[in-house]
């Protein structure tokens, strides 16, 4: 007889509450009231609303701009509905959708480099003078450095600081190893700490 | 903690609350037109009708389309077909029967027909983590491959593939390149068709970088400095290594320390004697732009967007001038990437109207390839 609780993660059809409180993850405890069977997209948009917010300011301080970060993050969300079928009992929403939107925030700065023939479409970032959105100048001079540095490093930065995760979860999510976050990091920091030093 | 640890926290909390919740949509509006087999109305039912029939005529379309080139040693332009080695074992000139493309990821090179842009094979990276920064053909077939591979987010090493004379890639070994402690930015990649010089930009993990023009045989290397944060671009080589052409960044520039440019350039630089600074060396137009030099060294051939058109500029290097535009191509889904063969007779372009494509220099003809356009592409080498 196979494992109700295994087939619960598989989209076949209505995801049981119980299956949408795991695949909430962190935010089980919030959903533990849930009374009604969801279906796919109901579940994702639950997920959306708990998380949604929280996603897109990951994603502004990667990209920089609010309505790509937006369109990053919404992308994400279709690509976990695509592939809801796809996430295992080990794996939650919530982790699945910040690889992805770490990702597809990279992909972001890839297309701008490949489209500079182009003509812009997207905002200033909100580091930039032009966008004047942070009001505080040494947070902006700080981000405009942390604009600077190669994606890898910007990306185990903002994880590291901005998420607050361990070592350990970054290179789970950028898949890398843990002391290529740390030494990345390391490095990040002197040149963060040698750019900064000249401006403030 | 220190005071950077601080003022990136500090940071990073000022720019996420620049977005509220009343800053973004309170539901996701795509979900539910997106879902598998959901509303499926009488316009998706017909697609779905139609695409099998459409999918064999297009089939159909294709394999006469296939038949016909491989058939026809001359296209138009004279590129040998994937079938008229005779005809190339003739004809010195002939460009190679295969080209490079270096996917938007970095996840993969692969490698396609000349003749039909068709894809017949990918290298991928050989570890998870690893990812493609560079691609570059050499050899006088195009054969050989020269690829940076960077890993652990502050590494870049380099390696070579021989194809077989179908295009199936060989293992990568070592290149004899000394290995990198930095990253190399898109397209910041070239070498020569003899593989006597290769030259690329680098950005090292200490918020420096450089230009580099390495002649491995010779152990020659010319390098200037970059200030941090500079993002040089679009890399090409005349036939021996003698001039580089580079592009600079609109934000950061080509120059010596003390000062932040804002104009985009692109500029040829003499690598012996070397150029004594970048800054300001060298500059044929002032835009940032995909850029390559004659194998001669002698014209510049830059792509520009002028409206709805991309465009093929050749600039001479000496006086700087507009020499003629070569041609120009709808640019709806095109990057204006392009690349040169190595006897400076023809351009491939990555996508013209949703087409791979040749353009032969001398007469500004472009010919459509069979294949569909690839999209976004981050280098080609041919």
């Amino acid at each position: 007889m196979r494992d109700a609780a295994q087939d619960r993660h598989r989209y076949r059809g209505p995801v049981t509450v119980a299956g949408a409180a795991d695949l909430l993850g962190d935010c089980r405890d919030e959903q533990g009231s849930l009374t009604q069977v969801a279906d796919g997209s109901e579940l994702i948009s639950e997920i959306y609303r708990t998380h949604g917010l929280g996603l897109v300011r990951l994603a502004l301080v990667l990209v920089g701009d609010k309505p790509t970060a937006e369109d990053v993050v919404q992308d994400a969300f279709i690509g976990l509905f695509r592939g809801l079928d796809r996430l295992s009992d080990n794996n939650n929403a919530l982790a699945y959708l910040r690889v992805s939107v770490v990702n597809r925030c990279r992909s972001v700065h890839r297309a701008r480099r490949a489209a500079f023939l182009r003509p812009t479409h997207h905002e200033p970032t909100v580091w930039s003078a032009e966008a004047a959105v942070l009001a505080d100048e040494e947070s902006r001079l700080t981000l405009q450095a942390v604009s600077r540095l190669p994606a890898r490093a910007r990306e185990v930065i903002a994880l590291r600081y901005y998420l607050d995760m361990p070592d350990a979860e970054i290179a789970a999510t950028l898949g890398v190893s843990r002391g290529t976050v740390s030494s990345t990091a390391s490095r990040a920091l002197a040149s963060l700490t040698h750019a900064l030093g000249e401006q403030l | 903690m220190s005071a950077i640890e601080d003022l990136l926290r500090k940071a990073y909390a000022d720019a996420a609350q620049t977005v509220t919740a009343a800053d973004i949509a309170p539901e996701l509006p795509a979900l539910d037109v997106r879902a598998p087999q959901a509303h499926r109305g009488p316009r998706r039912m017909a697609i779905s009708l139609l695409a099998p029939i459409a999918t064999a005529v297009i089939v159909v379309v294709a394999a006469v389309a296939i038949s016909r080139l491989a058939n026809r040693p001359d296209i138009a332009s004279g590129v040998p077909g994937p079938t008229s080695s005779a005809t190339a074992s003739t004809n010195q000139q002939a460009p190679p029967r295969f080209f490079a493309a270096l996917s938007p990821t970095g996840k993969s090179i692969q490698i396609r027909s000349a003749s039909t842009g068709m894809l017949l094979a990918r290298i991928a990276p050989s570890a998870k983590g690893q990812f493609f920064s560079g691609v570059a053909a050499t050899g006088t077939d195009g054969r050989t491959l020269l690829v940076a591979l960077e890993w652990g987010g502050c590494k870049t090493r380099f390696y070579k593939s021989v194809l077989s004379p179908a295009g199936k890639p060989g293992a990568l070994k070592s290149a004899g390149i000394p290995v990198i402690d930095g990253t190399l930015p898109d397209s910041a990649f070239t070498a020569t068709p003899d593989g006597s010089a290769v030259a690329f930009a680098d950005y090292f993990c200490n918020g420096t970088g450089s230009l580099v023009v390495d002649h491995p045989r010779t152990g020659r290397l010319v390098s200037w400095a970059t200030q941090g944060g500079d993002q040089l671009d679009s890399i090409s080589l005349s036939a021996h290594g003698s001039t580089v052409s580079v592009s600079g960044y609109e934000y950061a520039g080509l120059g010596e320390q003390g000062s932040t440019r804002l104009s985009p350039v692109t500029a040829v630089l003499r690598t012996s004697p070397q150029a004594p600074v970048l800054d300001g060396q060298g500059v044929v137009v002032r835009q940032y732009s995909r850029a390559k030099l004659s194998p001669d060294g002698k014209t510049l051939y830059v792509c520009t967007r002028d409206g709805a058109q991309d465009r093929l500029d050749a600039y001479n290097v000496a006086t700087k001038k507009l020499q003629r535009v070569v041609s120009s191509w709808a640019s709806s889904t095109g990057n204006c990437l392009f690349t040169l063969d190595p006897a400076g007779q023809y351009a491939l372009i990555a996508s013209v109207a949703g087409h791979v494509s040749r353009l032969n220099l001398g007469v500004g003809k472009l010919t459509p390839l069979p294949a569909t356009g690839i999209s976004w592409p981050l280098l080609l080498a041919w």
